[in-house]
């Protein structure tokens, strides 16, 4: 009997303040839910086994830390709220004889309730949805779908321990509140007005520097590479600096405005700008939430769907046509006609057996090497390469034959000339010059070249030479070796070709070839060192299997931030109504119209909803040469797609985010105008 | 001398929501206010004191009878104009003081003539000599949760004051004070009054009606009776509500 009365105690109060508990509780499991998910995802088999599934998994994973953070974030603002709102009933059993320590026991038992009940629900719901998202991401991943339910122990075991530790901190948090407080003050805690929070200038400052540095590496990042790791340490910044920027911001503005007696003594902004004054803490912390949800929302719509349509794209840079070959040869003297010539015929036989008609070819003979270009000189020194420089170029020679025979252009140049072609970074000077090789007058910029589809999709930017005579152009690069004795310079034949077949034929045609170009007889007879042979159409799956599966990450994270956004909006206008309801009914015995409230309605509701899409859309902008950087690593780079599928997202945002609006200022001018039919 | 306030026979009956139930808080109420009184309404819990003052603000509608204020019949306000005309005519002290805790006592005060439009240096020109005669200039950039309840109240006088209003309504304003600080609100209602503001105050504090020109009982939904000072000390006329009361108890006295 004895040992049922604290459970049952707590219980039972729970129940009784469900208005308040309920939302926490969808919270709760809410956030369990998402995080499951996501854990699941990340460590399902069925995604590792798709190709390109073991890259989504490891962000997947950073995801689930992000998500962590913020469902800790979350639970603790929509926790406070309820304890808030809950001193005075402890007060109450305070005076009525229970000492803290029986109220720690309350506490301890309504925490364990909520935990418990929180994570069967959520678990249960969890591993339900899981299937489904698992099912949907497959299919759009084009695998193999199956429809067994399978539960990931590891997966639980970690959102049971994340959220273990997070009702654990609730729970510390609740009990060091009411214990530090007196009875009185526990009575009373709803009257007294939250003080603004102490030092918050230094807080503002703090806040203004973490932004400023996050904004500074999002900015400044040049490596792709790097750039992973660094967007995640920028992203955990912005969430640090956001939070305190928009505590100690709400708690500036509110006072500036008040200052500014013109501004802050209308009518409309009198009331709102006081009562925001009065819970900026809340607020604060409230619209920093609201506001980091919205720049995940709008990056991950942004760039994911940038991603997705742009697969095509990326498709057909690195696979320009629907066979591409590109050989790797031993020597330079292996790239002469002779040499080409037996090779190139090996190739026509072997499709002449099949019926098979080249159209669009693409060929050409060309030596590569990695350099570093400093203004005009590419330094190749072999030490240097033991790390990707933001100047690190690939450089290829190709032979003027092969370009006029290629683009069906009649260029001629001198010795010692070249024509240039660069993909991605521009080149302004009018010579270029090799460190150990050759200097060359650039006769003529050229506007399109077909690079070759393994560098097209490498993050550093290439740079075609056109040279009269390749041999002589490589003169000197040719002897460079790395400290194992490599070779640099590599010599490689390029031959694209379309077919002209339907997509079943082609790939038939490509495993039927496949066989017979990489076997050993072939490679002697054709005489080339190593193939990167791929069909289009083949590997289009894996295109689709990783874009598709990212672009459907970002759908389903986007779905949940949204509505986590909605129900944060949502309660918080909901909880802060009825706060108002009181303030309202006494403005309206002063005198207050309808009109005016609505109108006082409007101005704060403006604020809280407009200034953290503002900010989010500042973040944006910083985040995107950032995430522009990391498209390049999936070999995205039409910017101006980014730049369009960026804009579409802010502005879909924006349009749902406004009717959110309008739902959430009925429901809060509802409660508030309430209070005068009660009269 | 002119009627700022005139009521005659206000009915007010309520529907208990199962069953109807008819209640009849107040049956038939006539009285007036002249301009420069200070009346006092005295009754016991349940006799319809509150129902009538909020009649009397146009907070609720009585089921029957007419009410003016200054000559304007209160009932046929339009609802959209009830508002604004309780703000420009009319000012409140209540028993809770209804200041809002997130203004300071300052912004409490102005908040009726900020509602109403009025120019900044207007309304800060306005609240000096108020604020120096309820004593409270070194108070208003509090909130009301750093005051006594005794400086809250003044603070709700001035809030009252500060539009000028033809009648100020206050309902029991000492119910939540400790009895220095009711004489000294008291003391400053009186002070108010003498300067000419007509005051009309719902309370059942016999020191605090007291202080009253005429003195109004109600009984049942009915004014029962009424005393005036004439003459008296406050002393004086305390013994009569006194006595009054004790009549009214033991039902031994009709009018």
């Amino acid at each position: 009997m004895k040992f049922g009365f604290y459970p049952k105690l707590a219980a039972s109060s729970i129940l009784k303040n469900k208005r308040l508990y309920l939302p926490y509780l969808l919270t709760c499991i809410g956030m369990i839910i998402i995080f499951y998910i996501i854990m699941y995802l990340a460590m399902c088999s069925t995604i590792t086994s798709i190709s390109g599934g073991e890259t989504l998994q490891s962000i997947f994973g950073l995801g689930s830390w992000i998500i962590a953070i913020f469902a800790c974030i979350f639970l603790f603002y929509t926790n406070s709220f309820l304890t808030k709102h809950r001193k005075k009933e402890f007060g109450l059993y305070n005076i009525l004889g229970m000492n803290k320590h029986n109220i720690g026991r309350i506490l301890f038992w309504e925490a364990l309730i909520t935990a418990l009940f929180s994570l069967c629900i959520g678990l249960i719901c969890a591993i339900i949805f899981s299937k489904l998202a698992e099912i949907g991401l497959i299919y759009i991943m084009h695998g193999t779908v199956t429809y067994d339910l399978s539960v990931s122990l590891l997966a639980v075991k970690r959102t049971l321990q994340v959220f273990g530790v997070i009702f654990l901190l609730l729970l510390i948090h609740s009990i060091w509140q009411v214990r530090f407080s007196s009875a009185i003050s526990l009575i009373r805690s709803k009257n007294t007005g939250e003080k603004s929070p102490k030092g918050n200038w230094l807080l503002g400052v703090l806040g203004i520097l973490i932004l400023a540095v996050a904004y500074y590496l999002a900015v400044t990042i040049q490596d792709p590479l790097v750039a992973l790791s660094t967007f995640f340490i920028a992203v955990i910044m912005v969430i640090v600096g956001t939070y305190l920027i928009m505590i100690a911001g709400s708690v500036f503005l509110c006072r500036t405005l008040q200052k500014n007696k013109r501004y802050y003594y209308k009518p409309n902004h009198f009331i709102s700008v006081s009562s925001m004054a009065y819970r900026m803490k809340r607020n604060g912390a409230s619209l920093a939430s609201i506001c980091v949800l919205n720049t995940m929302i709008l990056v991950m719509l942004a760039s994911t769907t940038c991603l997705y349509f742009g697969t095509e794209n990326g498709i057909r840079e690195r696979y320009p046509r629907e066979i591409n070959m590109e050989f790797d040869l031993a020597s330079v003297s292996d790239l002469s006609n002779d040499k080409i010539k037996t090779l190139k015929n090996g190739i026509s036989e072997e499709l002449a057996a099949r019926h098979v008609t080249p159209t669009n070819e693409y060929a050409y003979r060309c030596a590569a090497i990695l350099g570093i270009l400093q203004e005009d000189t590419v330094l190749s020194d072999p030490n240097l390469f033991m790390a990707v420089e933001p100047e690190s170029r690939l450089f290829f020679f190709v032979p003027l034959a092969d370009y006029n025979a290629v683009t069906g252009a009649n260029e001629t140049l001198a010795q010692g000339e070249a024509l240039v072609y660069t993909n991605r970074k521009a080149y302004e000077y009018d010579t270029i010059s090799f460190q150990h090789g050759a200097t060359f007058k650039i006769k003529k910029r050229i506007d399109d070249f077909i690079i070759p589809g393994t560098s097209a999709v490498n993050i550093l930017s290439s740079f075609i030479i056109i040279v009269p005579d390749l041999k002589a152009g490589v003169t000197g690069l040719d002897s460079l070796a790395d400290y194992n004795g490599d070779r640099l310079l590599m010599f490689s034949y390029i031959y694209y070709f379309d077919t002209g077949m339907e997509q079943e034929q082609q790939i038939a045609l490509f495993h039927d070839l496949y066989n017979v170009v990489i076997d050993a007889s072939t490679k002697e007879q054709w005489g080339y060192e190593t193939i990167t042979f791929d069909s289009r159409e083949l590997s289009r799956y894996d295109f689709y299997s990783l874009y598709g599966g990212l672009f459907y990450l970002g759908i389903l994270l986007s779905i949940v931030f949204i509505l986590a956004t909605i129900l944060i909006i949502y309660y918080k206008q909901i909880s802060e109504g009825y706060e108002d309801q009181a303030r309202f009914e006494i403005m309206q015995k002063i005198g207050m119209t309808r009109q005016e409230i609505s109108k006082s309605i409007h101005s704060q509701l403006l604020t809280v909803f407009f200034l953290p899409l503002f900010l989010a859309i500042l973040h944006l902008a910083f985040a995107f040469p950032i995430i522009r950087k990391l498209l390049l690593i999936f070999n995205l780079t039409n910017v101006n797609l980014f730049i369009l599928t960026t804009g579409i997202s802010i502005v879909i945002f924006a349009v749902f985010y406004s009717i959110v609006y309008r739902l959430t200022s009925n429901a809060y001018y509802n409660i508030v105008s309430g209070a005068r039919d009660n009269l | 001398m002119n009627n700022i306030l005139s009521v005659y026979g206000v009915k007010k009956t309520y529907t208990t929501r199962l069953g109807g139930n008819q209640v009849e808080a107040l049956k038939n109420v006539s009285f007036t206010v002249e301009e420069g009184e200070f009346v006092a309404i005295m009754g016991e819990s349940g006799s319809g004191k509150t129902t009538l003052l909020n009649i009397l603000a146009a907070l609720d509608k009585p089921t029957g009878g007419t009410i003016l204020l200054d000559g304007k019949d209160l009932l046929k306000i339009k609802e959209s104009a009830v508002a604004t005309f309780r703000r420009d005519n009319l000012g409140f002290v209540f028993q809770d003081f209804n200041l809002l805790d997130t203004f300071t006592l300052e912004d409490n005060i102005y908040l009726p003539l900020v509602l109403a439009g009025k120019n900044h240096k207007e309304i800060q020109e306005r609240l000096v000599p108020i604020a120096e005669k309820l004593n409270i200039t070194g108070l208003l950039k509090k909130y009301p949760y750093e005051v006594s309840g005794g400086q809250k109240q003044r603070a709700a006088v001035a809030r009252a004051m500060i539009t000028n209003p033809k009648l100020i309504l206050a309902d029991e304003p000492t119910g939540a004070l400790d009895s220095k600080a009711t004489d000294e609100l008291l003391r400053l209602f009186a002070e108010v009054n003498s300067m000419g503001q007509t005051i009309l105050m719902v309370t059942h504090s016999i020191k605090a009606a007291s202080m009253a020109n005429r003195v109004l009982f109600i009984k049942d939904g009915e004014v029962y009776h009424q005393i005036y000072r004439g003459t008296d000390t406050n002393e004086q006329l305390y013994q009569k509500i006194s006595d009054t009361l004790t009549l009214l108890a033991t039902g031994g006295m009709k009018k």
